[in-house]
């Protein structure tokens, strides 16, 4: 492996992006479970999905597209849920459905032969490219220097949004900008995991950690170890075996998931 | 005498339900009020528009001289009920020192030695400094409910909301609680909700009877009708035991 690794670019390049889209995810992962938008999350990265198709059929580079509507879902389902008094799990579910029909939509009326989107779905960190490799690291700066610079705003917003609206945070702006965060971080995702799996490696690492912390920031840092740890160990396995990366990556992490919570008991 | 909270003909509105209606109400610096009413009597909604938590859908509020939300960490607030996230990894000190943020220094915002400082005194005020690296989730409801008045004290705010900050509290830390109120309130205007009426007789200088519209405000003196008018139902059990500041016109037997 390691002298694989010192040889083929690919694996050099897929190595990195384990490392630099475990950042992210380590942090937004903690977030998006102790604020208890798992399920948004998920539907954020489906909607992705008609980005994706839209990228195909205009003709540009497809995760642009996915970033698009992504960040627009993000903030059109927080509009919706804190304007309307439709359901916000029924704004998530029709997000969710209607991202993932009108890539399919678009995909299918783009001339030409149809695109491989099994990438996308479940992911391939095998073919990460070295301008992957970039946004990743721009998108983790945008997260880190985000979080790191209103890290208690954050946490007391994460903890109780009343009180921080009542000594004057400002608790929409703060909401906007985790959501845009997520919607960050699931472009991020797309090329390691894919759509379909980026829930698991998000909640995974943050559920595992808790159990050993209760820091909020140790959460984070034992997070992003994790994933590091899960995404290697996958991309390892993936090129011994063959196996597809994002399928090895989640088997991993959600095992390793349930054994752990299996035999450990939460933290005092 | 300055005051410290106005409103004028303000209605209140969740959705097409009335929760006020043509509350006009001023309230002077550091007094005492408190707040009666039934259930749904629009009392806690009276304190989250004084916070700045609800909007009023006409009407005009000030507070401190502004509009309400534009006073942020002069106004200190402990709900009735907690709408936080308690599986959150905090520990009881880190709940309290969120008191002592602001919104003017957040960026690379750390918390001070004072902030430190001021939380430890205010937790061995309350008797929690024993807590202090408790994780919030193992609290009892009247741990917590201390833990969230020592986060509204540490503000050190120039008005302080309590939403029935004692319901969950047994005898000694309530009376331990409306000890250190009173010393607060010689330069603190207190505004606290509360259904006991033993607190209300001997604690406020002010009494506010709220049922959607406001009944009465004045001395802390109330009457058999007036009580009536506010509950809109028999007043025994809220009679009972009431010592006769309260009801100066108390008769024998009290009827409804
Ligand atoms: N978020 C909300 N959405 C819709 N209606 C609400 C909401 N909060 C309160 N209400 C309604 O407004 C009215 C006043 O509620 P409020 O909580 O102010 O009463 P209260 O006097 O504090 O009652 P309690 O003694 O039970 O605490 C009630 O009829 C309630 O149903
Ligand atoms: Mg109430």
């Amino acid at each position: 492996m390691f002298e694989a690794l010192l040889s083929y670019n690919f694996l050099q390049n897929a190595f990195f992006s384990a490392i630099l889209a475990s950042i992210a995810c380590g942090i937004i992962g903690t977030i998006i479970v102790e604020k208890k938008l798992i399920m948004m999350s998920g539907g954020i990265a489906h909607t992705a999905f008609g980005g994706i198709g839209l990228g195909y059929y205009l003709g540009i580079e497809p995760l642009i597209g996915a970033m698009g509507f992504a960040i627009f879902s993000a903030l059109g389902i927080s509009q919706l849920q804190n304007r309307t008094r439709i359901s916000p799990e029924v704004v998530l579910g029709m997000f969710w459905a209607l991202g993932m029909a009108l890539g399919i939509l678009f995909i299918a009326v783009t001339p030409g032969y149809p695109p491989d989107i099994t990438s996308y779905l479940f992911g391939d960190i095998l073919t990460v490219s070295r301008v992957d490799l970039l946004i990743t690291l721009i998108m983790d700066l945008i997260i880190v220097a985000a979080i790191g610079c209103f890290f208690n705003a954050f946490k007391t917003y994460l903890f109780d949004e009343e009180f921080a609206q009542v000594i004057g945070l400002p608790v929409s702006r703060l909401e906007n900008l985790t959501y845009v965060l997520i919607a960050l971080t699931v472009v991020v995702l797309i090329r390691v995991v894919g759509i379909m799996l980026i829930i698991a490696l998000l909640t995974a690492p943050p559920s595992i950690a808790r159990q050993y912390t209760n820091s909020f920031l140790n959460t984070i840092l034992l997070s992003i170890l994790l994933g590091i740890i899960f995404c290697s160990a996958g991309l390892w396995v993936s090129y011994l075996l063959d196996i597809p990366s994002g399928a090895a990556i989640i088997i991993i992490a959600v095992s390793s998931y349930f054994l752990i919570s299996m035999f450990k008991k939460p933290a005092p | 005498m300055n005051t410290v909270v106005q409103l004028e003909n303000v209605d209140v509105y969740y959705g097409n339900m009335q929760a006020l209606c043509n509350i006009t109400l001023n309230i002077e610096a550091r007094d005492f009020l408190g707040i009666i009413g039934p259930n749904g009597g629009g009392k806690s909604t009276l304190l989250k528009l004084i916070a700045g938590l609800v909007t009023p859908s006409s009407g005009k509020v000030w507070v401190l001289g502004r509009p309400p939300g534009h006073a942020p960490g002069k106004i200190g607030y402990v709900p009735q009920r907690f709408n936080l996230n308690r599986e959150f990894p905090f520990s009881v000190l880190e709940t309290i020192l969120t008191g002592r943020l602001t919104k003017n220094n957040l960026f690379l915002h750390r918390y001070t030695a004072q902030d430190e400082l001021a939380v430890n005194e205010i937790m061995r005020r309350l008797d929690i400094y024993d807590l202090k690296d408790r994780q919030i989730i193992q609290l009892s409801g009247g741990q917590m409910q201390r833990v969230l008045i020592a986060r509204a004290l540490v503000m050190e705010p120039e008005i302080l909301l309590l939403d029935e900050p004692t319901a969950c509290l047994d005898a000694n830390s309530k009376s331990h609680i409306y000890s250190i109120l009173k010393d607060l309130n010689q330069d603190m205007t207190i505004i606290m909700v509360s259904h006991d009426m033993g607190v209300i007789s001997s604690h406020v200088k002010s009494l506010a009877c709220l049922n959607m519209t406001m009944f009465y405000h004045g001395l802390p003196e109330l009457n058999d009708t007036l009580l009536g008018q506010v509950y809109g139902c028999p007043v025994e059990l809220i009679a009972h035991g009431v010592p006769h500041r309260v009801l100066p016109h108390h008769q024998e037997e009290v009827h409804v």
